[in-house]
C-alpha cells in the first residue's frame, strides 16, 4: 500500500512527465487498437457461417484484349457447372437488385429496398436456417410457383416488430404480392444490405435469361466438399469451361471460371490497403514506445541516486522492481483508459470516412484482445526501460558512485546515452517514413481529383428508379412513364435539363458488351470489340454539360420503330475507327438491349461526345478503360434508370428531391426512388477509399511528427541540463552565447541528420508498398520524401532550439556553484 | 571485555586504469574496531576515507582482503547475504542526508523498516518512538525540502538507527551543516555511543573527531596512524 501511495505521489509530482507518458501511450495504443480492429473486422474475422473457408464465389473471366477477371455468370453456364462439377456440395446463383416494396393493403408508400435474387439452395449452401419460418424449397423456385419471399431480420424488426405474425403476411415486391415464409438471420450479409430474398422462379422461363451469352449480374456460390482443395476445384471448373467453349463457341470462347473464397471476394481488394495502414500505425506505436522509453531513461538518471539510497537502506531488487512496476502499472492504466477513448473515437471517425458500401467496414468494433496486447507492449517497454537503472544499481559491484552523484551533475552511462540517441534517431526515421507516405497519398488524392471527368458534375441531382416488370411489361409503358416524368421534372422550379441513364457515371451499375462493326469480318470469339453501354434520353448530354463534338444528338426521329441510332464517345471513335469518321458507320450487337427482349439491328452512329470517367480511379472497370456507347431510351426502353437533373445556378439540388418524388407519385403512387445523391456526392463516395488512406496516413504522419519532436525535445533538454556545469565553465572561459547555441544545436543536428538519412532511405523503400494505392504518382517520388524531411527538420529545429536557447542563457556563476 | 565489532585484514581496493594497471584507493588496511568504540577516520581529500566507510557499510563489494563483522566473515558472503547482514547490523548516515524528497519525515523513517521484516504495527511503534526520541514529532508530516539542513541530518541519523543497528557509520555527517547544527549532531552521536552503539565516522574536523575515543589517519590509501 505504501509503495502504491508513493507511486501515485511520484507520478503526480511530475505532471509533465506523467501527462506526456500517458498521452504518448494512449495515442500509440489507441491508434493501433483502432486500426487493428478494422483489419480484424474486415479481413481476419471469419464469415459467420459454418466452415466459412469452404464457401467459394465463382465468376466468369475472359481472356483477351477486352478481357476481364470477374464477370457475371450466365444462367445456362451455371446450370452446366452445377450438373457437371464434383468438387462442391452444390452451387447457387445470387445477385443483388433493387425492388419496390410496400404492404399489400393500400395506402402505404412504396420503399425501394435492396433485394437478393437467389436460387432455392442458397441458404442451405451457407448452412444457415431461417430465424423463424422456413427456407425456400425447390418448388418455390420454378416458373409459375407460388409467390413467396424471405425477409431480413432487420426488416422483420422494423416492419413487424420481430413478431412471429410476420409469417404468412404478404408484401408487394415490385407490384407482385408475395407471402413471407421465413426470416433470414442478420448474419447473412452477402449480398450486403439485402432485406428481401426472392427466388429466381419465373426468371428461369425468361427467354432473355435463357440465352447463354446473356450475363445478368449473377454470381455463383458454392461450398467445397470436405477434403477438396480450391486448386482441385479450379482445375475441374477450367475443364468444364473448356468443354463449354468447345460446345458453344459463340458465347463461351475464352471464358473461364474465376474462383475465390467468399471472404476474399468481398474484401480482398482492401487487404493491401489495410495491412499498409497497420504497418503505418505500428510505426506510430514504435515511436510512442521509444518516446516513453526515453522519458523513463531520463527519469531513471534523475532517480538513480534515489534507487541507490533505497538499496543502501535495505531495498532488495524485488522491492525496487515492485515500485517501478506499480508506477508503470498506473501509467498503463491511465494510458489504457485514454487509449480506449481514443480507439472509440478513432473508430467512429474511420467508419464515417470509410467507403459507405464497403462490406464489414461499418461492422468494426473495438477488439479488446488487441487493446490488451498493444497496451502490454507499451507497459513492457515502459517497465523494462524504467527498471534498468534500478537493476543496474543492485547489480553493480559498488553503489558508491550512485550515492554520491546528484541529479544536478546527473551523469549517465554511455550505454544509456547511446540508447536515448538511438531511440531519437529511430523516431526521426520513422516519422520521415510516415510523413513521406502521407505526402505521397495526398499527392495521389489531389491528382486523382484533377483527372478530367469529361463532364460537369456540379449541381446534378441523381436518383434511381426501378420500374417493376410486373406493371411495366412493354417498352411503350416504360417510355411513356419516363417521357412524362422528364416533362414534369423540367417544369419544376429550380430544375434545368433532366434525363435518364441506366449506366450513369459513378453509379453502382456496370454494363459492357461486345459488338461487331458492320461491314467488317466477323471477330474471333472472345476477341470482339467491347464497350461500356448506356441507355439515355436526349437531354442526358446537356445535363452533364457534354458538348456534341461531331454529328448530332438523339432527337424526335430516334424513337421505337425507326432505324436504330447510337452516339459514341471519342475514345470509341479513336479505338474502333482510327483515322476515319465514324458518323454514319454502323455497329450490330447480338445481345439484347433494354427490357422485354428488345434486339438491336444495325445501329447507325450519329454523334460523338467526349469520353467520360465513369468509375473510381483504380476501380476494376476504370482500369479496363472501356469506351462508351449510348443508345436512345426512346428506342430501347429499360425499367431501371437513373434520373438526373441539373439544377439552375444557385439552387440546392436537394431541394428538388421532395418535388420530384411528388411528380413520380402522380404518375405511379407505388413507385419508390432510392440512392438519392448529387453527382458530386457520388464522385466523393468513389474517392472514399483514397480519402481514407490519405486521411489516416496524414494523421499517423502528424502523430509521428509530434511524438518524435517531443522525444527530441526531451533528449535535448536532458543534454542541456547534464551539461549545465560544462556550459558554465565554457562561459567562464570566454564562450559567447552564440558559441553555446551552436554547440547544443550541433548536437541536436547530428541526431536529426542521422534520423533524416535513415528515414529518407526507409521512406523510399516503404513507398514501394504504396504503389497499389497511388494514382499517377510514382512510389519513388522524391518530392514527397524531401517534403517530409523538410517538415521534420523544421519541427526538429524548434525542438532543439528551445533547450539550446535555455543553454545559452545559463548563468555561469550559478552553473559553477553547482559544483 | 568488549568483543571486536570490525576486523579488517589486508584489505585493499583498486580500480583498473588499463591493461594490467590499477589505481589503489586503499592498500593493506588492517583495522580492529571494538564494540562501543567511537572511531573517527581522518585524512586529506582522496585518502580513501569514504571508500573505507562504504566498504564497512557493504555498499562497495569490489575490494580484496578479509573483513569480519563480529564473527561473520563478510569476505565469504555473497552480495545478497551481505545486504541482509547490513540490514541487520549497520546504519548509515550520509553527508548529503539523502532523505527521499517525495516522502515525509514519517515515511523516511518508515522506509528502512519496510525493507525489513517488521509488521505494520511494529513499524508504527518504532517510528513513533524514534520521532519522540529525536523530538521531531511535530515534523513528521513535513517533506525534507521543508526542513533545515540540521533538521534533515537529524532525520537522517534517526533513520540510520531506527532499526537498532549495532554499528553506525557516518560519512562527514556535519559536512553540510553550520557549526551549531554540527555540534548538535555530534552530541547526539556521543549520546548514542554512551548508550552502547559502535560508531565509525569520517570527518575532516578535529573538533568532531574529539567526540570519539579513537582516530585513524589515512593517507594515500594507507593507515598511517591508529591502526588496530
Amino acid at each position: 500500500m505504501n509503495d502504491l501511495r508513493f507511486a501515485l505521489r511520484q507520478l503526480f509530482k511530475k505532471p509533465a512527465f506523467t501527462a506526456i507518458a500517458v498521452i504518448t501511450l494512449a495515442l500509440g495504443i489507441g491508434a493501433n487498437t483502432a486500426i487493428f480492429s478494422v483489419v480484424n473486422a474486415v479481413l481476419l474475422r471469419p464469415l459467420p457461417y459454418p466452415h466459412p473457408e469452404e464457401l467459394i464465389l465463382l465468376r466468369e473471366r475472359l481472356r483477351g484484349p477486352s478481357g476481364f477477371e470477374s464477370g457475371s455468370v450466365s444462367y445456362m453456364n451455371y446450370l452446366d457447372w452445377r450438373a457437371t462439377q464434383r468438387s462442391f456440395t452444390d452451387l447457387a446463383l445470387v445477385r443483388a437488385e433493387g425492388v419496390n416494396v410496400s404492404a399489400v393493403d393500400a395506402g402505404s408508400p412504396p420503399e425501394h429496398i435492396r433485394a437478393a435474387r437467389i436460387t432455392a439452395n442458397y441458404l442451405s449452401i451457407l448452412q444457415v436456417t431461417p430465424r423463424i419460418g422456413r427456407d425456400f424449397v425447390e418448388k418455390d423456385d420454378v416458373p409459375g410457383a407460388r409467390k413467396v419471399v424471405l425477409i431480413s431480420e432487420r426488416l422483420w424488426r422494423n416492419r413487424f416488430g420481430a413478431l412471429p405474425l410476420a409469417l404468412g403476411q404478404r408484401l408487394n415486391v415490385d407490384g407482385v404480392p408475395r407471402e413471407i415464409v421465413g426470416v433470414v438471420p442478420e448474419k447473412v450479409r452477402f449480398p450486403r444490405s439485402c432485406d428481401i430474398f426472392v427466388p429466381l422462379a419465373d426468371l428461369r422461363a425468361d427467354h432473355d435469361f435463357l440465352s447463354r451469352g446473356n450475363h445478368e449480374s449473377f454470381s455463383c456460390l458454392g461450398r467445397l466438399k470436405p477434403g477438396v482443395m480450391l486448386k482441385q476445384a479450379i482445375t475441374e471448373l477450367d475443364a468444364i469451361a473448356a468443354d463449354l467453349a468447345r460446345r458453344f463457341p459463340d458465347s463461351n470462347t475464352g471464358r473461364q471460371v474465376s474462383a475465390k473464397p467468399l471472404l476474399e471476394f468481398s474484401v480482398g481488394e482492401y487487404r493491401q490497403l489495410l495491412y499498409l495502414l497497420l504497418a503505418a500505425v505500428g510505426c506510430v506505436l514504435l515511436i510512442a514506445c521509444a518516446n516513453v522509453a526515453n522519458l523513463q531513461l531520463a527519469r531513471g538518471i534523475a532517480r538513480r541516486q534515489e534507487f541507490a539510497v533505497r538499496a543502501a537502506l535495505g531495498a532488495s531488487r524485488w522491492r525496487l522492481a515492485r515500485q517501478i512496476l506499480l508506477e508503470t502499472g498506473i501509467l498503463a492504466l491511465l494510458g489504457g483508459c485514454c487509449a480506449t477513448l481514443i480507439a472509440l473515437w478513432s473508430l467512429d471517425i474511420i467508419r464515417t470516412i470509410s467507403p459507405a458500401n464497403t462490406p464489414r467496414f461499418q461492422e468494426t468494433a473495438i477488439d479488446p484482445g488487441m487493446l490488451v496486447f498493444t497496451a502490454g507492449i507499451g507497459v513492457v517497454t515502459t517497465f523494462l526501460v524504467g527498471i534498468w537503472p534500478a537493476l543496474r544499481i543492485s547489480n553493480n559491484a559498488s553503489m558508491t558512485n550512485d550515492l554520491h552523484d546528484d541529479s544536478v551533475r546527473g551523469n549517465d552511462g554511455a550505454h544509456q546515452r547511446r540508447a536515448r540517441e538511438i531511440f531519437v534517431v529511430m523516431q526521426m526515421a520513422l516519422a520521415v517514413v510516415l510523413l513521406a507516405g502521407a505526402g505521397l497519398t495526398l499527392k495521389s488524392f489531389w491528382r486523382s481529383q484533377q483527372v478530367p471527368l469529361g463532364f460537369d458534375p456540379r449541381g446534378v441531382l441523381t436518383m434511381t428508379i426501378a420500374l417493376p416488370s410486373s406493371r411495366y411489361d412493354s417498352p411503350e409503358k416504360i417510355v411513356r412513364f419516363y417521357d412524362q416524368l422528364l416533362e414534369k421534372v423540367k417544369q419544376l422550379p429550380g430544375a434545368g435539363p433532366a434525363a435518364i441513364c441506366n449506366n450513369a457515371p459513378f453509379d453502382h451499375e456496370e454494363w459492357d458488351s461486345s459488338f461487331h462493326i458492320t461491314g467488317t469480318p466477323p471477330d474471333p470469339p472472345g476477341q470482339e470489340p467491347t464497350s461500356e453501354m448506356a441507355i439515355v434520353s436526349p437531354d442526358y448530354f446537356r445535363v452533364l454539360g457534354m458538348p456534341m463534338l461531331r454529328g448530332r444528338n438523339f432527337g424526335p426521329e430516334d424513337v421505337s420503330g425507326r432505324p436504330g441510332t447510337i452516339v459514341i464517345d471519342e475514345l470509341a471513335a479513336q479505338r474502333f475507327f482510327p483515322g476515319a469518321d465514324p458518323i454514319g458507320r454502323q455497329i450490330d450487337d447480338p445481345v439484347t438491349i433494354g427490357d422485354n427482349n428488345q434486339k438491336a439491328a444495325s445501329l447507325t452512329i450519329i454523334g460523338i461526345v467526349p469520353h467520360t470517367r465513369n468509375n473510381a480511379l483504380g476501380d476494376k472497370v476504370d482500369i479496363r478503360n472501356l469506351p462508351m456507347m449510348y443508345f436512345s431510351a426512346s428506342q430501347f426502353a429499360k425499367g431501371g434508370q437513373n434520373l438526373m437533373v441539373r439544377t439552375q445556378a444557385g439552387y440546392n439540388p436537394q431541394a428538388l428531391v421532395g418535388l420530384i418524388k411528388e411528380q413520380i407519385a402522380t404518375l405511379d403512387p407505388e413507385q419508390a426512388v432510392s440512392e438519392i445523391a448529387t453527382m458530386e456526392e457520388n464522385i466523393g463516395e468513389s474517392l472514399a477509399s483514397r480519402r481514407l488512406t490519405m486521411t489516416l496516413l496524414g494523421v499517423f504522419g502528424g502523430l509521428a511528427l509530434a511524438l518524435a519532436s517531443i522525444g527530441l525535445y526531451g533528449v535535448m533538454a536532458l543534454i542541456v541540463s547534464q551539461r549545465t556545469r560544462e556550459l558554465g565553465i565554457r562561459f567562464a572561459l570566454g564562450a559567447s552565447r552564440g558559441d553555446v547555441l551552436r554547440l547544443v544545436l550541433g548536437q541536436g543536428a547530428v541526431l536529426v541528420g542521422l534520423g533524416l538519412a535513415a528515414g529518407s532511405l526507409g521512406g523510399l523503400i516503404a513507398s514501394r508498398a504504396l504503389r497499389s494505392v497511388l494514382y499517377n504518382v510514382t512510389s519513388l517520388d522524391s518530392a514527397a520524401v524531401i517534403g517530409a524531411m523538410l517538415a521534420l527538420s523544421l519541427v526538429a529545429f524548434v525542438a532543439c532550439f528551445l533547450p539550446a536557447r535555455r543553454a545559452s542563457l545559463v548563468d555561469p556563476i550559478e552553473a559553477l556553484r553547482m559544483e | 571485555m568488549n568483543s571486536t565489532m570490525i576486523k579488517l585484514k589486508n584489505l585493499e581496493r583498486s580500480y583498473p586504469l588499463g591493461k594490467e594497471k590499477f589505481f589503489y584507493v586503499l592498500r593493506d588496511i588492517n583495522l580492529d574496531v571494538e564494540e562501543g568504540d567511537f572511531v573517527s577516520i581522518m585524512g586529506p581529500s582522496g585518502a580513501g576515507k569514504s571508500t573505507l566507510l562504504h566498504i564497512l557499510g557493504m555498499h562497495d563489494h569490489g575490494w580484496r582482503g578479509e573483513y569480519f563483522l563480529g564473527e561473520t566473515a563478510v569476505h565469504h558472503l555473497k552480495p545478497k547475504e551481505r545486504a541482509t547482514l547490513r540490514n541487520e547490523q549497520i546504519g548509515f548516515v550520509f553527508q548529503q542526508y539523502h532523505l527521499l524528497d517525495d516522502l515525509t519525515v514519517y515515511e523516511n523513517l518508515d522506509i528502512p523498516l519496510s525493507y525489513r521484516r517488521y509488521s505494520k504495527s511494529e513499524r508504527a511503534a518504532l517510528v513513533a518512538d524514534t520521532l519522540d526520541r529525536f523530538q521531531i514529532v511535530g515534523k513528521k508530516d513535513l517533506y525534507p525540502r521543508q526542513l533545515s539542513g540540521g533538521q534533515q541530518q537529524l532525520v537522517g541519523v534517526a533513520r540510520a538507527i531506527i532499526a537498532e543497528p549495532k554499528l553506525l557509520l557516518a560519512d562527514e555527517p556535519t559536512g553540510n551543516l553550520h557549526s551549531s547544527q554540527g555540534e548538535e549532531i555530534m552530541q547526539l552521536f556521543r549520546k548514542l555511543n554512551d548508550e552502547g552503539m559502535t560508531i565509525v565516522q569520517v570527518t575532516h574536523s578535529e573538533k568532531n573527531a574529539s567526540y570519539g575515543n579513537r582516530i585513524i589517519q589515512l593517507r594515500d590509501g594507507w593507515i598511517v596512524k591508529g591502526e588496530g
